[in-house]
């Protein structure tokens, strides 16, 4: 309210609504203090006796009364100029409790403001279909959510009302979840941070990445048991041996990443495919695993349509596809060497479902098995071929499955380092006249 | 040549092939015939149709997506907030611009402009904390006090980050 511009004082105007006690304040003291009384002037406080550096005067009677005159005179005006501070600090009490309640003042304007602001932002008028279209956009990268306070969906939950409203009311913003029960003190609100997705989500379906150690199956069954029926479609789970107790009550789950790179033996994952829900259609295994040659009959994989798996023998690869006849989609990765016998007709596994196939083979140190592999599939509705390595590429073994399997290819794709010829490119041309042969980047 | 008349009565004359981007328009072409007849756009100024006619004229004969392909592409489309170079120049505009390009995209039925205007302002969003939010869009945090305090206990187990 006030501005000081050097020792000079000036006022703007009172407003209007403070009362007229104060207002009667404020008018004195402006009055004060735009007038020379606003100077504290101070009195001469000299006596013939200030100079004096030594005490002889305390024995003459005359300058002795004096003296006691003096601090009489003292005494009065140190009680004068302690009466004029408290009455100043009654003013300045008053002009701090006037600055609070016009501080206050100044803060419901501006909240009011604000809040009319809000009413015409662009923001407001985009209906809730695009709010919502921009909510999924705001969604971190990663697939499943480890909800963090200020990140998407939590964030946009804590902003305003219809923030709020519209991401509650989104149940595709609450259907990834990667829950970690690893942390022993975290288990209380990852429960939480579980029920809530629950409720949000309602009843799509859940994809969870689950983190656990081998001992926390059971509790991880509980944890899960209310929602296995209905909810739960997509779920990534370590391999452990007790992971075949937790897989057993699933009854909508449709796709399934087995998780054994932390498993102490391959065979694990044996273990847990003979109890695989019939609704699987999608099997992801990671890390190394082996399959018995006597594998049981496993119903389920009758029903999978897409098996991707890494690190594992050609053989197991044949086991696992032989009685996946529905199977129409293969991702093999990685996959560790093994001795292939010779080719047999005799032996030559014929897939008539499989469309796509995909070899992404990386720091291969032993030969490559792809001339294995062509020699002893044959495939005859395949569509799609991608192929990754490392090794030489086995052109003869590639034209030789090409003809047993007579299949309508329509793309052929090489990673960045295999290398071809133009002569081989033409002569897979040449078996099927329609396909793109092309090369692509990892 | 397509005639569109503006909310403020601004005719522009624009190619069929560009204006065909947007579904909307498309549609109504296909119903209509061929004709002289100007198609009135009663929700977009002409400044904001200024704008869309530059973005469907630079992406003049890319393919549109069809209804099938954005179904199956849904999932990627939503998950990338990658914007071309191009389209980010495009849309560096302010924010009043910005949201009435998206009102436009959305009205008009041009899905991949739509696209750009939302990963923008999702972009915008992100990293930022709620009362960082409310000052770059103006808004109006409107919770009670009951509800901040029941907001604040129920993200209580969400993460710090």
């Amino acid at each position: 309210m006030q501005t000081v511009d050097n020792s000079e004082v000036k006022f703007t105007s009172l407003p209007a609504d403070i009362n007229d006690e104060l207002r009667n304040i404020v008018h004195d003291v402006r009055r004060i203090l735009t007038t020379d009384r606003s100077q504290v002037i101070i009195p001469d406080l000299e006596t013939e006796y200030s100079g004096s550096t030594d005490n002889h005067w305390a024995f003459e009677f005359g300058a002795h009364q004096s003296i006691r005159a003096i601090i009489a005179e003292r005494e009065q005006q140190l009680h004068a100029v302690s009466q004029e501070i408290s009455g100043l600090k009654t003013v300045m009490d008053l002009f701090n409790n006037l600055h609070e309640q016009l501080v206050e003042k100044k803060d419901k304007i501006k909240q009011s403001m604000e809040l009319h602001k809000g009413f015409v932002s662009p923001l407001w008028s985009l209906p809730n279909e695009i709010l919502s279209e921009i909510f999924v956009h705001c969604l971190p990268d990663d697939k499943h959510l480890s909800l963090a306070q200020n990140e998407a969906p939590v964030l946009l939950t804590r902003v305003c009302k219809k923030w709020r409203g519209v991401a509650v009311g989104m149940p595709d913003l609450w259907c990834r979840l990667h829950l970690n029960l690893k942390d022993k003190k975290n288990l209380q609100q990852q429960d939480n941070l579980y029920h809530l997705c629950l409720q949000r989500s309602q009843g799509r379906p859940l994809s969870l990445v689950i983190d656990c150690y081998a001992h926390q199956m059971l509790k991880l069954r509980k944890f899960l048991r209310p929602y296995y029926s209905h909810h739960i479609a997509s779920i990534s789970i370590p391999c452990f041996r007790g992971t075949r107790k937790v897989l057993g009550e699933f009854q909508a789950l449709q796709e399934l990443t087995l998780d054994n790179t932390t498993s102490r033996t391959s065979s694990t994952i044996a273990t847990c495919l003979p109890i695989l829900p019939l609704t699987v259609r999608s099997l992801k295994v990671i890390g190394s695993f082996s399959l018995d040659r006597n594998l049981p009959p496993i119903p389920a994989l009758t029903h999978l349509t897409h098996i991707e798996v890494s690190s594992c023998s050609l053989s197991v690869v044949l086991r696992l596809i032989r009685p996946s006849s529905n199977l129409s989609s293969l991702v093999i990765r990685q996959y560790t060497s093994e001795r292939i016998p010779p080719v047999d007709s005799a032996q030559v596994l014929t897939h008539t479902a499989l469309q796509s196939l995909h070899i992404l083979e990386t720091n291969m140190s032993a030969a490559s098995l792809l001339p294995g592999l062509f020699n002893i599939l044959s495939l005859p509705n395949l569509r799609a071929l991608e192929v990754s390595a490392s090794q030489a590429w086995p052109h003869e073994e590639v034209k030789a499955f090409l003809t047993r399997s007579n299949c309508p290819l329509e793309n052929l794709s090489f990673g960045a380092k295999i290398v071809t010829t133009d002569e081989q490119r033409a002569e897979y041309v040449a078996l099927i006249p329609s396909l793109v042969v092309s090369h692509f980047v990892l | 040549m397509v005639h569109l008349v503006t909310s403020d009565n601004v005719e522009f004359v624009v190619d069929k092939e560009v204006v065909e981007r947007s579904v909307l328009i498309k549609n109504m072409l296909e119903d209509v015939g061929e004709t002289d007849q100007s198609i009135p756009l009663a929700n977009v100024s002409s400044a904001v149709l200024r704008k869309v006619i530059e973005y469907c004229e630079h992406h003049r004969g890319e393919p549109l997506p069809s209804a099938d392909a954005d179904q199956n592409q849904d999932e990627t489309r939503k998950r990338t907030t990658d914007i071309s170079e191009w389209d980010q120049k495009f849309i560096t505009v302010d924010q009043e611009m910005l949201f009435e390009i998206i009102l436009a995209a959305n009205y008009l039925d041009i899905k991949s402009l739509l696209d750009v205007g939302c990963k923008t302002v999702a972009n915008m969003i992100k990293g930022k904390t709620p009362d960082e939010i409310r000052r770059l869009f103006n808004i109006v945090n409107d919770f009670t006090p009951e509800e901040e305090a029941q907001i604040k206990k129920e993200n209580e187990w969400a993460e710090d980050r």
